[in-house]
């Protein structure tokens, strides 16, 4: 049966190739296709199997793979600095773009203002600079709570752990909080004294619910106080909806089971028993929206003695807000860190460009500082959309990716910005190109073995020693005059 | 300096393309035609050929073909250098010259 008979055919096959062409650099595109697309009329009208037509359309994946990995021409993609900064600009408007229209992301970005109460603080054990995402030890928080501290009128501790839910027919992992009762009253939620005495007599659980879990679980229904549900085995009865202040809180809970002091002094005997603690400032202590106190010394009642402790205090309306930011700047702290050996392992070290005037070396500046300002943008809107594109549900779990993420690509965006800059003319500050060996290893005196590249636009070689010598320390540039420009009137 | 007294070395796929391309087989699917080779095979190995300026390739003038109502062809024809190299490569595998040489009609 001949391709003729299958009308439908060539025009597949065309299409075959036309999208395997998109995977070839646009300079080597058309004339590829061209080649493929007549090829395939003549089999077509020379009358060969279809089957035979369809194996010669795929021998054009290896054809085009071959010249990915071989191009027949030199590719300029970056080559040029307006080319460079504009494939920069592109991806970094696209990531701010992407980044504002998804709300997730632009809520991580611009978070709405804080609505919970002012007063409220988490603790840490230790004073700390970046937060108070600090745990601390169940028996500790007993052993404040015992005592009465001047500052804080009220605490709560919770455990994280995670519990599955049995919520009518479906089921979900959640994240849940085994907390001191006093957490609903800290978030000012009103516990029905009726539910809760219920729950005593029964044994049941009182369960405060997230924001997050009551829309996503509960389709945001507002008779969902009352609502029983199984967690971790174990009857429980919904007493309240926390409010969206409590997202603030460490470690994003899904619900909050509100234990009795029993339960909690149980906890505490457990040896790696750690949670987070909360604390409302007494209002002596609030001077002012700005002046919250950030340490405070409180007293530990361990039972036959007592300990002073100097603790960490981190307001709640900051917290969240802060760590994404902090975090941020702490990637490019370590990346400051890291230059040094940056520079190091990049292609050359220390071009000197003394004998350009100060306008051209200032160019080669402006493009430098251009390149650090548009990877900032991508640096700080990648990782995030990377985060919400690959993260969990949990805020905390798609932080700790945007961190990785962000703690990953800071150095190679140092790496690139740096061996880029460095691949590049001093005059014209295009890419040197063709890259050649030149000299013998062995041969060091008056010589230099190593690699040589030239600037295409012709005002120069670089010569960029293996090894120093006495005689070729460190890489020099070779300004050609104008006598050359003939050899290089195909480069430009 | 390097590879100017050293020949370059062939597989026997591309010894085989040369002779074909040798023998007026002077587009994709008449290689494809004479030697037997799939289509993955040949237009990579045309490509590195063209690349060591063993084989140089030009386009059909676009009147050929549209006086005949198809596109214009890709033909390749041997260099110096690739006829050069073929005659190294027969000595290497004495069976290429076996190639049925059944000329193909270029359109100039």
């Amino acid at each position: 049966m001949s391709a003729r008979r299958w009308p439908f055919l060539p025009l597949a096959l065309r299409l075959l190739l036309a999208t395997i062409s998109l995977s070839l650099p646009r300079s080597e595109r058309d004339e590829w296709i061209s080649e493929w697309r007549a090829e395939l009329h003549h089999i077509v009208g020379y009358g060969v199997r279809p089957g035979e037509c369809i194996a010669f359309a795929f021998g054009a994946i290896p054809d085009a793979l071959w010249i990915r990995r071989h191009p027949l021409r030199t590719r300029h993609r970056l080559e040029s600095p307006r080319r460079c900064l504009t494939v920069l600009a592109v991806f970094a408007c696209l990531n701010i773009v992407l980044a504002l229209l998804l709300p997730q992301v632009r809520q991580d970005i611009f978070p709405p203002k804080y609505e919970g109460p002012d007063d409220l603080v988490t603790v840490s054990p230790v004073p700390s600079v970046v937060g108070s995402e600090m745990e601390v030890p169940a028996a500790r928080y007993l052993a404040w709570n015992s005592h009465t501290q001047r500052e804080l009128t009220q605490t709560a501790f919770y455990y994280p752990t995670s519990a599955r839910a049995q919520l009518g027919a479906s089921d979900a992992s959640w994240s849940v909080g085994e907390s001191t009762a006093t957490l609903a009253a800290l978030l000012k939620v009103q516990v029905s004294d009726a539910i809760a005495e219920s729950c005593r007599r029964n044994g049941s659980l009182l369960i405060l619910l997230s924001r997050d879990a009551w829309r996503r679980d509960f389709a945001a229904d507002p008779n969902v106080v009352g609502h029983r549900l199984r967690l971790a085995g174990r009857s429980a009865v919904i007493v309240g909806v926390a409010p969206s202040a409590a997202s603030d809180l460490p470690l994003q809970m899904d619900a909050w089971s509100l234990e009795s002091d029993q339960a909690i002094h149980k906890l505490a005997l457990k040896r790696f028993a750690y949670g987070y603690m909360v604390a409302q400032l007494a209002p002596s202590s609030v001077r002012g929206a700005r002046q919250r106190p950030t340490q405070i010394e409180m007293v530990a009642d361990f039972g036959i003695r007592t300990r002073l402790y100097l603790i960490g205090l981190s307001s709640l309306a900051e917290y969240h807000h802060r760590i994404p930011d902090i975090d941020f700047l702490l990637s490019l702290f370590v990346t400051c860190l890291m230059l040094p050996a940056i520079l190091a392992i990049s292609l050359r070290t220390g071009l000197k460009t003394e004998w350009l005037s100060i306008k051209m070396r200032s160019r080669g500046w402006i493009l430098l500082g251009a390149k650090v300002a548009l990877l900032l943008v991508v640096l700080y809107c990648g990782p995030l959309l990377i985060a919400h594109a690959f993260g969990s549900d949990s805020r905390d779990a798609r932080h700790d990716l945007q961190t990785i993420v962000t703690v990953c690509a800071c150095p190679l965006a140092a790496f690139w910005i740096v061996d880029d800059q460095r691949q590049r003319c001093p005059r014209c500050l295009r890419r040197l190109a063709n890259p050649a060996r030149v000299g013998e290893r062995s041969r060091s005196f008056l010589s230099f073995s190593g690699m040589e590249y030239v600037c295409a636009e012709g005002h120069g070689f670089l010569h960029v020693p293996d090894y120093p010598t006495s005689w070729f320390a460190s890489q020099r540039w070779l300004p050609l005059d104008s006598s050359w420009a003939i050899l290089f009137q195909h480069g430009r | 300096m390097t590879g100017m007294a050293a020949e370059p070395k062939l597989s026997h796929t591309a010894a085989l393309i040369l002779q074909a391309i040798e023998s007026r087989f002077v587009y994709g699917f008449s290689i494809m035609e004479a030697t037997g080779l799939p289509s993955g095979t040949v237009y990579p190995a045309v490509r590195r050929l063209e690349r060591d300026r063993l084989i140089a390739s030009r386009w059909e003038k676009q009147s050929v073909a549209d006086a005949e109502g198809r596109p214009p062809r890709k033909y390749y024809k041997l260099t110096a250098e690739g006829k050069a190299t073929l005659a190294t490569a027969r000595k290497r595998y004495p069976l290429l010259a076996r190639l049925a040489p059944t000329a193909e009609v270029e359109h100039a």
